[in-house]
């Protein structure tokens, strides 16, 4: 059984105009499924618990990145490790479904009846779950000396201008579950001429890392994006999560694509 | 002319950047390539390149080594070592194959025997 969870304001407010499409197309392929639509963050906690403890063993998330990091989070929570993920992707942010090969809501509807499972551990930052990635960007691109300690055994300290960490395996199949860790020197971002002019960083400012856990302090408090959600604090634990969650993708998981 | 690097910065798995400086012992199973200042041992199965801004104030092991920076401690290569001209080298080295550049700077023992290991295989 499908349960569907829609923020009706992510995007631009895009789900109202495929509703009776994308509802058409899903009791077409047989797997419609009752539509929840949210209000705030809560909603899709209760709303998914709700759902799981009802039967539903797939939840889709309708929306952006934020929605269906909603909805892994609420999954998460739950506890229920055979409920699947599945996410028809709407509005203008919509990282992770690329990353898992879903191009458009009309592949994504071919997809979920597909049913192809990939599973993914998420990683945990602070008291938030994620799966996708956990961007920090420095304010007005000071470098400022941050520490880093990785897997309890050494500790970095560097001018740091960015800090990426993400799941290596989400980008590569073949990979284990493991945070890839990027770190941006204290060259500044280049700017909207430079990019034009076809200037990149240099790759040699950037260091990456792989760690299971990493704690990093930071002189002053600073945004984290994670998976598009913000929060701010000067000290981040992230580590990998021992729970794996269970995504319907255009992979299976030894990376055929479908 | 030098050989080629068995890594590059691009393709190195781990990649220590010029302005990082690590505390600690760092091990890896891939390829790790340093430009910057590693205080610990650093270990991998995989190869290592320590670029000409790198400096490991500690241990290497790893299958292949590659220096154009500053060791100061022993190297242990299953394989190989190359020392380019701008290396400098305060330790011993045990590696069962080494190229040393003219200009290299190297003060400590060199055993290039077999290690137990591979003489067991």
């Amino acid at each position: 059984m499908y349960h569907y969870i829609v923020n009706p304001s992510s995007g631009d407010r895009s789900f109202d105009g495929i509703a009776s499409k994308l509802k058409a197309k899903l009791r077409q392929l047989g797997i419609d499924g009752p539509f929840d639509k949210t209000i705030d963050v809560k909603d899709t906690a209760k709303i998914t618990h709700a759902a799981i403890r009802s039967g539903a063993q797939t939840i889709v998330a309708v929306g952006g990145d934020k929605t269906v990091n909603e909805v892994i989070t609420a999954v998460n929570e739950s506890g229920k490790s055979s409920t699947s993920i599945g996410i028809i992707p709407l509005g203008h942010r919509n990282t992770l479904a690329g990353q898992v090969g879903i191009t458009d809501w009309q592949h994504a509807t071919e997809l979920l009846a597909a049913r192809r499972l990939r599973s993914f551990r998420l990683m945990d930052v602070n008291d938030y779950s994620f799966i996708q990635s956990c961007e920090i960007q420095m304010p007005n691109d000071d470098s400022l000396d941050s520490l880093i300690e990785v897997d309890g055994s050494y500790r970095v300290k560097a001018p740091m201008s960015r800090c990426r960490i993400s799941n290596t395996r989400l980008s590569n199949p073949h990979l284990s579950d493991e945070l890839l860790v990027q770190i941006y020197g204290g060259q500044p971002e280049p700017g909207l001429f430079d990019r034009l002019v076809g200037r990149s960083r240099d790759e040699r400012d950037i260091s990456q890392l792989h760690a299971r856990v990493i704690a990093l302090e930071l002189p002053a408090d600073v945004t984290a994006q994670v998976d598009g959600r913000p929060i701010v604090d000067r000290h981040f634990r992230i580590r990998l999560s021992q729970k794996p969650v269970r995504i319907i993708s255009a992979r299976y998981d030894n990376g055929d694509n479908i | 002319m030098a050989k080629k690097s068995p890594i590059q910065p691009d393709t190195a798995d781990t990649i220590i950047s010029r302005d990082l400086r690590i505390k600690g012992n760092l091990s890896s199973d891939n390829d790790i390539w340093i430009d910057g200042v590693v205080e610990g041992d650093v270990t991998t199965q995989g190869n290592i390149s320590v670029g000409e801004s790198g400096k490991i104030l500690g241990g290497v092991s790893a299958t292949e080594i590659r220096v154009s920076g500053t060791i100061h401690g022993d190297i242990n290569a299953v394989e190989s070592t190359v020392c380019d001209s701008t290396a400098e080298i305060d330790g011993d080295i045990h590696s069962p194959r080494l190229s040393v550049e003219s200009g290299a700077v190297i003060s400590g023992r060199i055993d290039m025997g077999r290690s137990e290991t591979n003489e067991e295989e």
